[in-house]
């Protein structure tokens, strides 16, 4: 079972403990799930002020600059993972840094294409 | 003749023992196998149209529950194969499970174990909403209809339908696992189901007017609580939930008078009370303290055994239950608590000292029936009349439950009449 886990975090994080030490975390655990074959890919993303919305209006392109919606908190990351279920998503999730600070929302990737192999 | 008569009603009987009491247990071990609700009961539905053809005429197999699970799954496995979409389940099923020929060879009735934790826990998962998670597991593993659940929590048929279903579909799609916790992730996860439990317990023993179903809701809950504590020795705060749902149980004969209306703890008849049942849980509670782990469920049953025990309102050690929710205080706080333990001093220490460890009633807490009942009572045992009715007034005011609203108001007349 495929899923998603989005990292979300606050923009007004605290700045607690050493900066390297968290990356070594995100390693550590990223050659954990690799080991385990876990693990189908995921990303770190730049901040949302990097952000790009596009969307098609009567055939036009339109292009606006910054976030969808103005929150406090943003995506700051994402993992695609295979796990045998929820609870071992779950207990992925709770590896991740910045579930201590931030949360990580789970969702089950819609695996269309095994359901157009049955009706093949 | 009478022998084909009497084979007829002795496998009628059978189907009924089996469907009936077994059912439960039988729908938990088919959704362990298929991993999904609604095959496992299109499963059971076939095997029971099964039984009822073959079992008269052929007679009863020797091992009916294993002849029951073992065709269900067949007949959920021939639904897959007529259901095109049923290819990939299929593939799961028969890569994770023996071959269902090795399972019909190897299963006796004595092999099936009880599967309803497995179910109570998958129920209450936290992904679940709580909510949908009361009503999953009232209907897998508490074996109440959809019609039945919606009657006790007073909502549509077809709003608990839509809780059963949105619930089904998210263990379904979210993939959450049909299995008791592992043992790190158990307190967690037990807490919930103790959560669960005791809401439905709650839902029952709160009178309503002509609402026979709430004495079914709590012995489910008992139920589902006696079979967690079982499965689980060696978790004290399962025991202290069947405890406490025991002790509760035991007092409920003195809650109501025959007109409906709520009798208080000091005033109820205590020979009415079923004394059976709190020996029940005596020995659940002593053994769930000698873990040495107590828990909010324990304290709460430690708090219950007290009123239970005592020969007489008067001989209730109020010492020891203020002492109790103080610690249930520091374990688990929450308003409710909190106007407990005001009670428990009023009663140990003296009305004042009662008002003095009221919390301030900021909101919600000034609009909780409970926080202005308590004041009333304290007020009135202070003298302060005038104070005591219009606290028992607002209370009344702010009740949702017909009975309690009666007897608050009751007690408002009462002090106003006496002027």
């Amino acid at each position: 079972m495929k899923y998603v886990l989005m990292v979300h975090l606050p923009d007004a994080v605290p700045v607690d403990g050493d900066p390297a030490a968290e990356m070594r975390a995100y390693a550590s655990l990223k050659a954990d799930l690799e080991a385990r074959g876990v693990w189908m890919g995921g990303q770190a993303l730049h901040d949302r002020s990097m952000t790009t919305q596009v969307r098609l209006a009567d055939g036009d392109t339109l292009v606006v600059d910054g976030p969808l919606a103005e929150t406090a908190e943003q995506i700051i990351g994402y993992y695609l993972l295979d796990c045998d279920d929820l609870d071992e998503a779950i207990g992925i999730a709770a590896r991740i840094p910045a579930a201590r600070h931030g949360t990580i929302e789970i969702r089950p990737v819609w695996d269309y294409e095994s359901e157009l192999d049955d009706v093949d | 003749m009478t022998d084909g008569h009497e084979d007829e009603v002795g496998a009628r009987r059978a189907i009924e023992a089996v469907f009936a009491e077994h059912r439960d247990m039988i729908l938990a071990v088919l959704i362990r196998d298929l991993g999904d609700y609604d095959l496992a009961e299109d499963g059971l539905q076939d095997a029971l149209t099964e039984a009822l053809r073959s079992w008269p005429s052929r007679g009863v197999p020797p091992a009916p529950k294993a002849w029951v699970i073992t065709t269900a799954r067949h007949r959920a496995i021939d639904r897959l194969r007529r259901a095109a979409v049923g290819e990939t389940k299929l593939r799961q099923l028969e890569r994770t499970n023996v071959a269902h020929d090795e399972f019909e060879s190897i299963v006796t009735d004595a092999d099936i174990p009880d599967e309803r934790l497995r179910l109570i826990f998958t129920g209450c998962h936290p992904a679940i909403a709580r909510s949908d998670a009361v009503a999953l597991t009232l209907r897998t593993a508490g074996g109440l209809s959809t019609r039945e659940i919606a009657s006790a929590f007073l909502v549509k048929e077809t709003t608990m339908q839509a809780r059963i279903t949105r619930a089904k579909s998210k263990i379904a799609t979210a993939k959450i696992p049909f299995r008791v916790p592992e043992h790190h992730e158990l307190p967690e996860r037990l807490a919930r189901v103790l959560d669960v439990i005791s809401l439905v317990y709650n839902q029952g023993y709160t009178p309503h007017d002509d609402h026979p179903l709430i004495d079914e809701l709590r012995s489910r809950a008992i139920g589902l609580a006696s079979v967690v504590a079982e499965q689980l020795p060696d978790e004290p705060e399962a025991l202290g939930c069947h405890a406490l749902l025991l002790f509760h149980e035991a007092r409920q004969p003195g809650r109501v008078d025959q007109q409906g209306n709520l009798v208080p703890l000091e005033e109820q008849d205590r020979h009415l009370w079923q004394h059976s049942l709190a020996e029940r849980a005596r020995p659940l509670l002593d053994r769930a303290l000698r873990h040495g782990r107590p828990g909010p469920f324990q304290l709460q049953a430690a708090i219950s055994a007290l009123h239970t025990t005592a020969p007489t309102a008067g001989d209730t050690d109020w010492t020891q239950i203020a002492i109790l929710y103080r610690e249930l205080l520091h374990v688990a706080p929450s308003p409710t608590t909190q106007i407990a333990h005001a009670i428990a001093i009023g009663m140990a220490v003296g009305p004042q000292a009662g008002l003095d460890a009221l919390p301030d009633p900021d909101p919600p807490l000034d609009r909780f029936h409970r926080w202005h009942a308590a004041r009333a009572d304290l007020l009135r045992r202070l003298g302060d009349h005038d104070g005591a009715a219009e606290a028992f007034g607002t209370a009344s005011r702010l009740a949702s439950n017909p009975a309690e609203q009666r007897w608050l108001g009751d007690q408002a007349d009462a002090l106003r009449s006496r002027r």
